[in-house]
């Protein structure tokens, strides 16, 4: 047990646990995981501003983790993750000082504001995930056979995008595409003033944003979203930590299980298509939906039992994603070698996985 | 001289299967391991396997040390927490700041190589009589 204030302690083992956990998800969504690791230290006891800059301290260093693994993997378009870094800084700032306006006037009225655009914003990025998942996944069940680059999501919104020739018309060998830099500059200050109003890292907005609107491939997009967050969340973690926000023995014990994690998690993104990603982080943010949805009711009800609800859907929700990614790993392993496994998971690997081992 | 009598592909589309016809053995290796074995051309095989164990062997000590620090960093933290806590608040705020960073970053590169360099050493010091023809290697 470790003691954090008089009276407060916390399970080292279960904080290590819970740190693998996340890293699951992080490493195989190619999301920080802010959004779920926050909820899970505030049960576990630490007060909220200690809970949002310890996270952010555990991120920051769990990020580079990611950062390097998916650079290995190929996973990374730096010109646009350096780009959106840069929009994504200037946006956090933005962010943070909106908070600070928004705080004068009161604290209920920030509070509605911040979870009303975090409904918001879910609600919009949960729509468009789930409607290019269940539009892939009838595909599969029609036995339709994907092209080679199926995981190459070209929505409307990304072709109006990339058809608008404002200077400069950036070229991005890496992920194929051509888009005007403002755009992805924009992008990123926009997710940034998101991320300093809801105290997030952002991964689980600006991955599915480079994936539909800007037309990433989902695993391009899972490793440069991770390079783009990483500025964004070493900025939030020094400004914390300026603050003493930081419990540093707390953030070190959970990085030791994130790390195992997102290096399990990464590793399994190389053997299944782009959408077994899509599908962990369309049921990581839909899930992510139903906590501040019950806070929201209890705001304007002002029930007791719904509150309580709230925290408790808000730690549940976290093991959902976890839960789908550890079956999909095992049969991942089962099908490497050479068992059985359902139709479902077999169709989210790649075809040249012939259950061989290698 | 080399005794590399064939090369083929390994089920993993970063490996190839390489065949030693002297010491009848097989052995799972990557392109670029590929090419150092045959960039040792004028050694016996013998040396050339022992230089890729030895490499191995370098790779687990450097993942070993990697992860080492971190867990003595995190027990250390665990064990002085308060007077760590106390440390940083009597720094001036911006210190405090680089140093909690400078932290977390240098753990999270220490992990990194120590994940990097144990998957190396895993990959090198693999027994090559698990790569026999036929086993779907």
């Amino acid at each position: 047990m470790l003691e954090i204030a008089s009276g407060l302690t916390v399970n080292l083992y279960l904080l290590t646990a819970m740190g693998a956990a996340v890293g699951l998800v992080a490493g195989f969504a190619g999301v920080a995981g802010g959004y779920l690791l926050t909820p899970i230290l505030i049960v576990m006891g630490l007060p909220a501003p200690l809970a949002v800059g310890t996270a952010l301290a555990l991120i920051a260093g769990n990020n580079l983790i990611g950062v390097l693994r998916h650079r290995e993997l190929g996973h990374i378009d730096l010109k646009m993750g350096l780009i959106t870094a840069a929009g994504t800084l200037l946006g956090t700032e933005i962010g943070i000082r909106l908070l600070h306006l928004l705080d004068g006037f009161g604290e209920r009225a920030a509070d509605i504001a911040v979870l009303g655009t975090l409904l918001l914003t879910l609600t919009i990025v949960s729509v468009s995930m789930l409607r290019d998942v269940l539009a892939s996944t009838a595909l599969l069940n029609c036995d339709v056979e994907l092209a080679a680059d199926e995981d190459e999501i070209k929505t409307t919104a990304c072709r109006f995008l990339q058809s608008l020739s404002v200077f400069p018309h950036i070229r991005f060998t890496k992920s194929k595409l051509r888009i005007s830099g403002w755009i992805v500059l924009g992008l990123g200050m926009f997710i940034g003033i998101l991320s300093g109003v809801l105290g997030v890292g952002g991964g689980f907005m600006l991955s599915p944003a480079l994936m539909y609107l800007v037309g990433q491939s989902s695993m391009m997009a899972v490793g440069t979203n991770l390079l783009g967050v990483l500025v964004g969340v070493t900025f939030g973690c020094f400004r914390h930590a300026m603050l003493g926000n930081v419990q540093i023995a707390v953030a070190l014990t959970m990085l030791l299980g994130t790390s195992v994690g997102t290096f399990i998690g990464a590793r399994g993104t190389a053997h299944v298509r782009g959408l077994a990603v899509r599908y962990v982080l369309a049921t990581s943010v839909v899930t992510a939906l139903l906590g501040p949805a019950l806070k929201m009711v209890h705001f304007f009800i002002g029930s007791d039992t719904i509150n309580q609800m709230a925290k408790l859907v808000t730690v549940a929700q976290v093991f959902i994603p976890v839960g789908l990614v550890i079956l999909l790993l095992v049969y991942i392993a089962r099908h490497r070698s050479g068992r059985d496994v359902p139709l479902w998971a077999r169709r989210l690997m790649p075809n040249g996985q012939n259950g061989t081992a290698g | 001289m080399s005794n590399l009598a064939s090369i083929r592909p390994a089920a993993s589309p970063r490996r190839v299967i390489a065949y030693f016809d002297r010491e009848h053995s097989y052995l799972s290796v990557s392109p670029k391991q590929l090419q150092q074995l045959l960039a040792y051309s004028g050694e016996q095989d013998g040396v050339a396997l022992m230089r890729v164990t030895k490499g191995g062997l370098l790779a687990a000590i450097l993942a070993a040390l990697s992860a080492g620090a971190v867990i003595a960093a995190a027990y250390f933290a665990i064990s002085h927490n308060v007077e760590l806590a106390a440390t940083l608040r009597q720094m001036d705020r911006a210190a405090a700041g680089v140093v909690t960073l400078l932290i977390m970053l240098t753990a999270g590169g220490l992990l990194a190589i120590a994940f990097d360099r144990g998957e190396k050493a895993a990959r090198l010091l693999r027994h090559p009589s698990s790569e026999q023809p036929g086993s779907g290697a």
